[in-house]
């Protein structure tokens, strides 16, 4: 387990930066409770076997007896490295990012299940949207009932999808919480 | 064969063969009355003129007068009485026999009917007498003849039973029978034949019927009363309902059951000693990929899966071991107990577990948790001896408990992995109370949870644990369930072990589970100091002052801890044992806290001293 240096730190930053915008920093300022002091503490990233987690200090503290080989998780991952070097954000940081989102897509009941599979989002199964939505936009999938269903890129600005036919993609789909049960051994 | 015969009968309505006893059967019996409209022209012939006979024993009467009927039809014909409706299978077998007997009354009836009729209603009552005592003698016979017809099967019969498939309904009622003679072997036995026999037998029996090897189902017999046994048994054979629990950190159990409602699964909240437990009666939808499943709004979690986190009951802002904690069940509800604060150290040994319960975690929404990868046995080197508030330990054990959900454990399971399981789980609970901080403020506890029924996994293990270490039993805050045992057989268990649960099928409808609390009271090993972790320094230097007076004497320094230990909490036994064992490290430590409480009490006379002193020359 080790901190992030400047270039990852840089990208990994970038990456959430695109779903949450200013709200970065209520991320990194977040005031902790986890840890057995009562006063709370501060978040931090750390890379343990080219995954990045998103974990408060006192935990961080407690866990460096931990050997290198043993340590599994630490918090919330939110994401990890590929071979190639480059990273992307995994399903595990939707909490994260559903609580600071700054752009929202809500899904009609009957395509829930349809982005669930890994499907991307349909103008035909839109049932609200953020305003000022820009194409490349970070954007995070929400049910009607405020659940949150995971994220993706906007493939579309606002203005154009009120336009679109019912079946063109108005978010690519990039990570949803059904990869809990179809892709388990992956996460 | 009596009671052969009586079933042959009725299932061949239509034959017209006469043996003697079919009259009597059919009177015994009451059968429905069936109507079977096209015999009924037959019946015509029937007259009303004997409203007695009829109204007594319609069937016989009916029939016999019937089967006259068919067989003259031309005079039958001619009297077109109706008749109440009866049974007309029995007709044609009563009738068969009536032909013998009475086709002479037959044919005299067509002549003339008024005597004839009385001679035959007199010859009926005469036949349906005879009939009533025969049928009474044959019930009374087979009464009788039950209970003295069992007994073992011999050698022989064995064998042949061996040799060819079991003959499941036999082996069934040969259960039941041995079963109801065990409960109340006093008054049923029969002569001659040593209970041993018997429970030899029924352990056969039941390990052939069910698909026990012979190991386990000699444990059972053990543990069991025959009659529970049996209870035992049907229960594994059966699914305890699915449950299911809420994850308080993202919803609530009623709004949750709401949104499941809509969605088509029938529920109910699981019972009264949770909070949060809901269980699924059944579903349109799977239960475990519904999207607020997947979204972390609850967990797919069996009842008695609660019971050891409960027991536990951690606080906010402690510190936690959860030693084998794959799927994950258990440690996302201590981290929803504990509200995302404090820390939870997740470890598990079996890499390919790992998966799963970092998923687990994740999707529920628990950041406050690290995940490790180590032997349980190892946990005290690297996380350092008493360094925890709480340890949980849900035992890998034999999993008799949960047959219902496994049934290879069935024949999977011999003395020899009992026994590797109850050394794996000694060690185990060792290394958790070396975690433990006895000194916590909060804490101290440790729970060790097992779902197996097997004393050797349960109450011996935790009878070692309190041999070995100074820790002692306390209520789990359970209140249902049964105590453990305190003694089985041969084995003696220390007394306070009636404070450990246990959980049946049978009684509690979830599955075998055995839970218990046990409180850390001093960091020594093998010692007995018995101070509480919550006492105050002025407790401690009393102890340790009293200690300082009996010094060098041994012997009270064991009658000095038992009186010590009415302010904390008496264990004795435990105690002494330990007292015995080590002394030398003991004193060790006991002259240094001497030494400490030797240099207070100096400076406390030498105030006192100088307070008199002041006070002499008459300051005040």
């Amino acid at each position: 387990m080790r901190p992030l240096d400047e270039t990852e730190t840089t990208v990994v930053f970038e990456k959430i930066f695109k779903f949450v915008g200013n709200n970065l920093k209520n991320i990194v300022e977040n005031p902790s409770h986890e840890g057995p002091e009562s006063e709370p503490g501060r978040y931090c990233f750390r890379l343990q076997k080219s995954r990045v987690y998103y974990v408060s200090e006192s935990l961080v503290k407690r866990a460096t007896n931990i050997s290198r080989k043993s340590l599994v998780s630490l918090g919330t991952c939110i994401g990890k490295y590929t071979h190639a070097g480059s990273f992307h954000l995994t399903i595990m940081s939707l909490n994260l990012l559903a609580a600071n989102a700054k752009h929202k897509v809500w899904l009609k009941p009957t395509s829930e299940m349809s982005f669930l599979y890994g499907n991307h989002v349909l103008k035909g199964g839109l049932g609200r949207i953020t305003d000022s939505i820009v194409p490349g936009d970070g954007v995070v999938v929400f049910s009607m009932s405020d659940v949150p269903l995971g994220f993706g890129i906007a493939a579309k600005s606002t203005q154009d999808c009120r336009k679109l036919d019912p079946n063109g993609i108005v978010v690519l789909h990039q990570a949803d919480i059904g990869e809990y049960l179809r892709d388990e051994d992956e996460l | 064969m009596p009671a052969l015969t009586r079933n042959k009968k009725k299932g061949a309505k239509l034959q017209t063969e006469t043996p003697p006893l079919n009259r009597r059967t059919k009177s015994n019996t009451a059968p429905a009355k069936s109507h079977k409209p096209p015999l009924k022209k037959q019946r015509k012939g029937i007259s009303y003129e004997k409203p007695e006979v009829v109204s007594n024993d319609d069937e016989e009467e009916e029939e016999e007068v019937s089967e006259q009927s068919d067989e003259e039809l031309g005079s039958d014909f001619s009297s077109e009485e109706e008749e109440d409706t009866e049974p007309l299978a029995d007709d044609f077998l009563g009738g068969s026999d009536d032909e013998e007997e009475e086709g002479t009354l037959g044919s005299s009836d067509s002549d003339s009917d008024g005597s004839d009729l009385e001679k035959e209603s007199k010859a009926i009552d005469g036949e349906r007498e005879r009939e009533e005592r025969d049928a009474k003698d044959e019930l009374q016979m087979n009464i009788k003849e039950q209970p003295d017809e069992f007994r073992l099967p011999t050698k022989k019969e064995l064998e042949e039973e061996a040799s060819g498939p079991p003959d499941l309904p036999a082996l069934q009622t040969r259960i039941k029978e041995i079963v109801r003679i065990l409960s109340n072997f006093k008054d049923l036995r029969p002569e001659g034949v040593k209970r041993k026999e018997f429970v030899e037998q029924l352990k056969a029996d039941l390990a052939s019927y069910y698909g026990y090897n012979e190991f386990l189902i000699g444990t059972l017999v053990e543990m069991f009363p025959p009659v529970e046994l049996m209870e035992l048994i049907e229960a594994f054979e059966k699914k305890r309902p699915t449950s299911i629990r809420t994850n308080t950190l993202k919803t609530r159990r009623r709004d949750l059951a709401d949104v499941l409602l809509n969605r088509g699964v029938n529920l109910d909240p699981l019972s009264k000693w949770s909070k949060v437990g809901l269980v699924v009666y059944d579903s349109q939808v799977p239960i475990g990929a519904t999207p607020e499943y997947l979204a972390g709004f609850y967990m797919l979690q069996s009842a008695s899966s609660f019971l050891p986190v409960m027991a536990l009951a951690p606080r906010e802002n402690e510190r936690v071991v959860d030693m084998a904690a794959a799927p994950g069940g258990k440690t996302t509800y201590v981290a929803s107990l504990m509200k995302n604060t404090g820390i939870i150290y997740a470890n598990e040994m079996k890499v390919p577990r790992l998966k799963s319960l970092t998923a687990n975690l994740h999707r529920m929404g628990v950041t406050n948790t690290v995940v490790c990868n180590y032997d349980g046995r190892e946990l005290p080197k690297v996380f350092g001896q008493n360094s925890v508030d709480r340890v949980l330990l849900d035992a890998p054990c034999s999993g008799t408990g949960v047959i219902s959900k496994d049934e290879s454990v069935k024949t999977s399971k011999s003395a020899n992995d009992i026994k590797k399981f109850a050394d794996l789980q000694k060690q185990l609970i060792l290394a958790a109370i070396d975690l433990v901080d006895a000194e916590s403020k909060t804490g101290g506890y440790i729970v060790y949870s097992t779902c197996s029924i097997m004393i050797p996994e349960n109450e011996a293990v935790i009878d070692y644990a309190l041999k070995k270490r100074d820790v002692k039993l306390v209520p789990c805050g359970l209140d249902f369930g049964q105590a453990g045992f305190t003694r089985f057989r041969e084995h003696r268990f220390h007394p306070t072990l009636e404070k450990t649960r246990r959980f049946y099928p049978h009684v509690h409808n979830m599955d075998g589970f055995f839970v218990a609390k046990l409180k850390k009271m001093s960091n020594e090993t093998k010692a007995s100091e018995g101070d509480e972790p919550v006492e105050t320094k002025e407790q401690a230097q009393l102890s340790s002052d009293d200690d300082d007076d009996d010094e060098p004497k041994q012997d009270t320094k064991v009658d000095k801890n038992k009186g010590r230990i009415p302010i904390s909490k008496p264990n004795n036994k435990g105690n002494k044992n330990k007292n015995t064992n080590v002394e030398g490290p003991r004193k060790q430590k006991k002259k240094r806290s001497q030494w400490k409480a030797e240099i207070a009490q100096a400076r406390e006379d030498k105030r006192k001293v100088m307070r008199k002193n002041t006070k002499e020359p008459g300051r005040k």
